[in-house]
């Protein structure tokens, strides 16, 4: 589990680095993909990448965490009581 | 009737409104500091998400980062990308910052840096570094609302009445309502600023040309469509902008804000649509679509942080009003909650902590109301002087690498245990040190100072903490042993299987 984690996170960051290769002239052409300028497209297409990653890290990590944290504070309330 | 009475009776209605919600919200107030600072750990999903969306976008956003895309074009574009980056450090940092402070009561990031490192020293840091990298960011929220009441009624409401205005608009709702009635002001404002500049935005592309609109600017302005490089100036912003979700102190206690881990989990996937799907490509759309011609009447360069209010003046006054509301709810959003957490950081961190133990909760209260007032005076101010009166993405910019320089410490209780008090304070000390005399007298590298201040501060964290040694460990072992169990429980089980096979103990140095 923890090197699923890893690896969306490594593909997450590697997708946000790669949205300034237009800063070094790669996908940077005056040319339009649709209706968009080209590096405007292939920062939007990147983003929507980490956006679908966003999704899977919620179902993945970050609902089981909720559910174990809130299941441990409820647990210390009905016992000791939150510190 | 004159734009500037239209503009004042619309802004007499929406403090009106406001106003009822802080009102509203404070029935429920209890005299803590928990409750005042933190709304008593009880925001809910959609408060949450708004709150920290309308805290951290602000005048930068619907002015600033508008007049950027309009200088810069498809540069600033990474606005749009740093913004989805917010979703994933809500997971990263906001979620262990929640399970942290819920756990040991924490109101202030100080609160944590003291406990786990036993270092008043730390939380002093955090506190000084926090307040002084709140002010140019809250000083934005001031200028850049009283400038667009000008551009709006064609200097009818000079800059200082401006002022005067939103200081006023801000130390009442503020001191009236604490945290939940920020939070509840702020969930009326950004929806309101929300929907204004998802109009203003179709409204620019309709009249740009449509799908056509941008294949238009050829013509017109064909740099902003290709991007102009500087990487390192970007990235200067992008770092403070980015990192500023988590790391200022007023959305560090956000996130210590929410009722339920769950809470944040759904912030986290709501935040990409609403930060950067929405916020960041409006802004995007609206600053390169004022280069069509004849669209903005009277914008130029120096200007171009005021398009909004510029082109209402010229079309629709009276819906120009509105629109200045919307930015003045952009601002206010935003510096409610800087004030209230520069507040709690001088009353919980250094009156309460170092001056005042024995001070009452009732007592303590009154203090940081006293305090969100006098900030609110000082930040007006400051907001005459000349020099505070610049582009908004830059001073906003260097508030955020002021704080910048504070994570690489943070990193300590959030991830790494082997970082020790003396890196954290050696990294504190460094970062800042090389942010200000690279801001003042330059660099022979392309970096900017916040970018080498948190390089430089990393690698001394890094190296100091090898070096040295913190003389007790039980607390940091217990904060690290915490988030290994609830965030991957399985691997405590693999580490335990692992060292029944004799291959020894397994060092838990980093919780990742």
């Amino acid at each position: 589990m923890r090197k699923l984690h890893a690896l969306l996170i490594g593909l997450f960051f590697v997708c946000y680095a790669l949205t300034f290769l237009p800063n070094f002239g790669i996908f940077n052409n005056l040319d339009f993909v649709g209706f968009l300028p080209q590096s405007l497209a292939w920062v939007l297409l990147l983003n929507a990448i980490n956006t679908v990653i966003i999704f899977i890290v919620y179902f993945k990590f970050f609902k089981p965490f909720s559910e174990r944290a809130s299941k441990e504070f409820e647990n210390l309330e009905e016992g000791e009581g939150v510190k | 009737m004159s734009q500037a009475a239209i503009t004042i009776i619309v802004l007499v209605i929406f403090l009106a409104i406001l106003l009822l919600i802080s009102n509203f919200a404070s029935k429920e107030n209890a005299a803590t500091p928990s409750d005042f600072f933190l709304a008593n750990r009880g925001l809910g999903t959609i408060v949450m998400t708004m709150t920290t969306g309308a805290s951290y976008f602000s005048t930068w956003t619907l002015l600033g980062a508008i007049g950027s895309h309009y200088r810069d074009g498809v540069w600033f574009a990474a606005f749009a990308a740093w913004a989805v980056v917010h979703a994933l450090f809500i997971w990263l940092f906001g979620s262990r910052i929640w399970y942290l402070g819920r756990k040991h009561n924490f109101i202030t990031p100080g609160d944590m840096m003291e406990k786990y490192f036993k270092s008043p020293g730390l939380r002093l840091l955090f506190a000084i570094v926090g307040i002084v990298g709140l002010v140019p960011y809250m000083l934005i929220q001031i200028t850049g609302g009283a400038f667009a009441l000008n551009s709006l009624t064609d200097n009818e409401i000079p800059y200082w009445v401006g002022v005067m205005i939103m200081g006023a608009f801000v130390g009442i709702i503020v001191t009236l309502s604490g945290g939940r009635g920020a939070a509840w002001s702020d969930t009326f404002m950004g929806f309101f600023f929300g929907t204004v500049l998802v109009l203003i935005t179709v409204i620019f592309v309709s009249r740009s040309g449509g799908f056509e609109a941008f294949n238009s600017l050829q013509a017109t302005a064909p740099d902003i469509l290709v991007n102009k490089g500087n990487f390192w100036g970007i990235a200067e912003t992008a770092l403070g902008l980015g990192f500023g979700f988590w790391i200022m102190p007023h959305m560090w206690q956000k996130f210590y804000s929410a009722k339920s881990p769950m809470i944040l989990a759904k912030t986290s996937i709501i935040t990409p649509f609403w930060n950067s799907w929405l916020m960041a490509l409006s802004a995007l759309f609206i600053g390169m679509l004022a280069h069509t011609p004849g669209l903005v009447p009277g914008l130029t360069t120096e200007t171009s942080d005021r398009i909004i209010p510029l082109f209402f003046s010229s079309y629709a006054p009276l819906f120009g009003s509105v629109v200045v509301a919307a930015v003045i709810a952009a601002g206010i959003s935003t510096v409610n909650s800087a004030l209230l957490s520069s507040a709690s950081l001088l009353v919980n961190d250094l009156v309460v902590r170092f001056m005042k133990k024995d001070v009452s909760l009732a007592k303590t209260t009154f203090i940081a109301k006293a305090t969100v007032l006098f900030m609110t005076l000082l930040i007006i101010v400051i907001s005459f002087i000349p020099a505070a009166q610049g582009f908004l993405v830059p001073v906003a910019a260097l508030g955020y690498g002021i704080v910048l320089q504070l994570v690489p410490a943070a990193l300590g209780p959030l991830y790494w245990q082997r970082g020790t008090k003396m890196g954290a304070i050696a990294s504190i000390i460094v970062g800042e040190a090389t942010l200000t005399l690279i801001y003042l007298f330059g660099s022979p590298l392309p970096l900017g100072p916040a970018t080498s201040g948190l390089f430089l501060g990393l690698l001394t964290f890094v190296i100091v903490s090898l070096a040295t040694q913190d003389q007790d460990d039980t607390v940091k072992s217990e904060f690290h042993d915490d988030l290994k169990k609830v965030y991957f429980p399985e691997s405590i089980e693999e580490d335990y299987s692992i060292e029944k096979k004799g291959v020894g103990p397994v060092g838990n140095e980093t919780t990742i």
